[in-house]
């Protein structure tokens, strides 16, 4: 197992790989089937009481991975958003894992999605350049998503992610980074912590 | 202190229906207060598992009469009683005494119910009241619990039988409902054995719960840690046995002594041990929806059609009929309604998917 803290949140990557049956995310708008797979867990936690276990799922009979499903233990209710949504979808690149990166961000909905984000906010969220960090707990390159994966038409310009299959670690960071310190900052409310009135 | 349900329902009208709700909770509740008031009485004698030893030293010395392989509940009153009426060194002679006026009155009571569940008449309110004299003579006179409980009852059936109820015949709008007190549930003494795997949960329950995960694991809310290092023998068997029937948001205790609970439905129930599951249990978890038949050397499923070659048929009479719990207890139904555990399978060594 594997220990880290990341700006506010404690990450602790479970040895291992799990059994585990989940629909996966091309399925949400088809059959909605859950289909075995294999999971790398993390539990994630914060001093605001937050604990939850999000997997890293590769399904057994296709390339599709995806990094997401929080099963959420205890802690404020608006980290359920993070049960369907928040969902970080990696390309398989021969041995490594290519993500873009996105962040959670709320909207005049008031419901948080996803988002473009540079990596300077980034870095003001994990208190530290992020990218050094990221590099520290594991991923071969950080950078732009088009230099990562060249094959890539779209989201050229935007952070991405690139690590190792066989040790995912910083893809957890990542998510802990732009999707549950998002929600615990209330990135995008217009008045987070307002004063007394 | 925690609670066993002890109420009564009261029937509305005198519709079969209504009466066996009274009967069947009357009983319910008169079984639990034979079972406590016993409790009370022999703990202090026999020790607190005095039900379990008295049990097994029946098996033991008269098994035809007190099947080896039977499940015997200690809040059925059937089986308190039938020790009562039947055994001359019965330890309940000395908690009821041994009157005559006492032993015939626990012979009716089990002879009522004999009678109503073999159908051959409708009950009739008058039986139930006459029923429910009959415990209450025998509570009252044995300082036991639910006296209040039963007066409620006999009332209510005397009301039904001269047309005191319902009050009002012609409903109006502002007929309301009449406010029933909820009695309080018996006080369940802390040191009363653990029921049955999968009967209801009666001590107290413990606040911490602990959580399924979606991986198959059991994990402390606030460290997250799995306790799968406390668990004897395999985890992954243990965790499917506890949650084939999925225990109410995913959440489970785990008591002092390695008993773990959660609720099913409005119920707290045993749903096992992090240790090895007692001798006694054989019918552990809950019965699953099939119904299997022998046929030679095959298990039918009834419902399907679907067989099964396995070793367990032999030995079995043609046409026995067959049950199999969450845990994987194969459990013989006798006509009479006992059971009787003829096997322990794993989902692979059973039909395919009928053990999850």
């Amino acid at each position: 197992m594997s220990s880290f803290r990341i700006g506010p949140v404690s990450v602790e990557v479970l040895d291992g790989q799990h059994a585990i049956a989940v629909v996966p995310p091309s399925q949400w708008h088809g059959d909605r089937r859950e289909r075995p797979a294999r999971a790398v867990l993390a539990n994630l936690k914060a001093d605001d009481g937050l604990r939850a276990q999000v997997s890293l799922v590769r399904w057994d009979d296709s390339d599709e991975i995806s990094l997401g499903f929080a099963e959420l233990l205890a802690g404020p209710s608006d980290y359920e958003r993070l049960e369907d949504a928040g969902a970080i979808s990696p390309k398989l690149v021969g041995d490594k894992l290519v993500a873009r990166l996105r962040a959670l961000r709320y909207g005049k909905t008031g419901r948080a999605t996803g988002a473009t984000v540079e990596w300077a906010q980034i870095s003001e969220w994990a208190g530290g350049d992020a990218q050094a960090l990221l590099a520290d707990l594991g991923a071969t390159r950080t950078g732009a998503y088009g230099v990562l994966l060249p094959s890539a038409t779209r989201f050229k310009t935007e952070p991405a992610i690139e690590v190792p299959i066989a040790d995912p670690t910083a893809l957890f960071a990542a998510y802990a980074l732009t999707r549950v310190v998002p929600i615990m900052t209330g990135y995008g409310k217009e008045s987070v912590e307002g004063p007394n009135a | 202190m925690s609670g066993v349900d002890v109420s009564i329902a009261l029937p509305e009208d005198e519709t079969p229906g209504e009466l066996i709700k009274g009967y069947f909770t009357l009983m319910r509740a008169f079984g639990w207060d034979l079972y406590v008031t016993s409790h009370f009485a022999l703990r202090e004698s026999l020790g607190p598992q005095w039900f379990a030893a008295r049990i097994s030293e029946l098996k033991h010395s008269d098994p035809k009469n007190w099947r080896p392989n039977h499940r015997f509940e200690p809040q059925d009153p059937g089986v308190i009683l039938r020790d009562y009426i039947h055994e001359q060194d019965s330890p309940y002679l000395s908690v009821f005494g041994g009157q005559f006026q006492k032993q015939t009155a626990a012979k009716k009571i089990l002879a009522t119910r004999n009678t109503w569940f073999h159908f051959g008449d409708d009950p009739t309110t008058a039986q139930l009241e006459e029923a429910a004299k009959v415990v209450r003579g025998f509570v009252q006179s044995s300082d036991m619990h639910i006296a209040g409980r039963i007066d409620a009852l006999i009332e209510r059936l005397s009301d039904l039988r001269i047309g005191r109820y319902p009050a009002d015949a012609v409903p109006s709008a502002s007929a309301t409902v009449p406010a029933v007190a909820e009695p309080a549930p018996l006080d369940a003494p802390e040191d009363l054995p653990r029921p049955s795997i999968g009967g209801t949960w009666v001590s107290p329950i413990p606040e911490l719960r602990y959580r399924l995960t979606r991986a198959g694991d059991v994990v402390h809310p606030d460290t997250m840690e799995s306790v799968r290092s406390r668990v004897t023998g395999d985890f992954a068997d243990k965790v499917r046995a506890w949650t084939a029937v999925e225990p109410r948001g995913r959440e489970l205790w785990i008591d002092t002594d390695g008993a773990v609970g959660g609720f099913i439905g409005a119920t707290p129930r045993l749903l096992g041990y992090l240790g090895p599951d007692p001798e006694g249990d054989i019918a552990r978890g809950f019965f699953t929806p099939h119904f299997y038949a022998v046929d030679g050397d095959e298990i039918a499923d009834v419902d399907t059609g679907e067989r099964r070659k396995t070793p367990l048929a032999q030995g079995l009479a043609d046409g026995a009929m067959l049950r199999v719990t969450t845990y994987g207890d194969v459990l013989l139904v006798g006509d009479d309604g006992t059971i009787e555990r003829v096997a322990t399978v794993t989902p692979a060594e059973w039909f395919p998917g009928h053990l999850g």
